[in-house]
């Protein structure tokens, strides 16, 4: 299963933008999350710090999509 | 002389034979018919000819394409050769005869009673049967199941939508590989899709299926500022043909239940 990719990587003026534009971000560790995949079970998000977190099958988090 | 087909039974009341006898009937004939046999056997005609019968076969001869005269054969021979007790009584005759009655018999053979029996016997030897009236609904029942799912009627389509034995996919600002080229190996159904997106044309999102779009829209086609929401249900894609997902913003979202056959 290839791992997804993230489609735009928002800039914090994007999100400041968007913000005004009453889009609401749903949060992950105080952090918006700008960008979810998830395929059969296997999620993957992406944070406005440019990190990601991915979270297999079984809901255990890991560092490696497809682990 | 009459011109009416004279057909007789032979002997006059069937009668049985031991394997391996035989029994001869001095009658002339175009017209032959076994009314009654407990198996297969040979009919030997004018000492000559050799042909296997079973009950309700006929045979009939034809004209000469020549004279025109009708052809008859003089004399027939029933040889028993089934291998126990042979009960038998033919119908002889001649004329132009002709029945709207068919019998077959070969590799596959069918066998009607009017209206409650159909038999199939294989080559195999195996005889299907539908002959029972709970059997009888039961094929009716599913008749009417077939031609309503036929029908181009929502409400029974909808029934055909089901999550059972499906997996899912969402992206939003992100893109994938649903099922790839290689993974879909005998077809994939999709359940239910749906894309949406709220922006301008870049932040679109869409469903592609070997490459090209099932819903949604792509860079340049979507609106430059509106809504779009797309969905489609039920739809069987080939093996072999990757299926792909793709949203371009948090404004846009693509949602996929599907199922790998």
């Amino acid at each position: 299963m290839e791992k997804p990719q993230i489609s735009t990587n928002l800039t914090a003026e994007k999100i400041a933008q968007l913000q005004a534009d009453d889009h609401v971000f749903k949060m992950h560790d105080n952090k918006k999350i700008i960008g979810k995949a998830d395929q059969d079970g296997y999620l993957i998000i992406w944070l406005e710090d440019g990190s990601e977190i991915i979270r297999n099958a079984d809901g255990e988090f890991v560092k490696e999509w497809g682990a | 002389m009459s011109n009416f087909p004279r057909v007789q039974q032979y002997p006059k009341r069937k009668i049985t034979i031991a394997n391996g006898e035989g029994y001869n009937i001095n009658r002339k004939g175009s017209f032959l018919r076994v009314r009654e046999a407990t198996a297969k056997f040979t009919l030997i005609f004018d000492e000559t000819h050799e042909l296997q019968f079973e009950q309700n076969d006929r045979l009939r001869l034809l004209r000469d394409e020549q004279s025109g005269e009708q052809k008859q054969f003089e004399k027939v021979r029933v040889l028993n050769d089934t291998g126990s007790d042979l009960t038998f009584q033919l119908e002889i005759g001649d004329g132009e005869i002709s029945t709207n009655n068919t019998a077959s018999s070969g590799e596959t053979a069918v066998r009607t009673n009017p209206d409650t029996e159909v038999q199939i016997q294989t080559k195999a030897g195996t005889t299907l049967k539908v002959d029972d009236d709970a059997t009888q609904t039961a094929i009716s029942a599913l008749e009417t199941a077939l031609t309503n799912l036929l029908k181009n009627d929502q409400d029974k389509r909808s029934g055909l939508t089901t999550f059972e034995g499906a997996s899912s996919a969402e992206y939003n600002n992100s893109s994938g590989t649903v099922v790839s080229s290689g993974a879909n190996t005998s077809g994939v159904i999709i359940r239910y899709a749906h894309v949406s997106h709220h922006g301008n044309n870049q932040d679109f999102a869409h469903i592609k299926v070997g490459g090209k779009i099932l819903i949604g829209r792509d860079a340049g086609t979507a609106p430059s500022n509106g809504n779009i929401e797309h969905s489609i249900k039920d739809v069987f894609i080939p093996a072999g043909v990757a299926i792909t997902a793709d949203s371009q913003s948090v404004g846009a979202w693509a949602t996929i239940w599907y199922e790998v056959l």
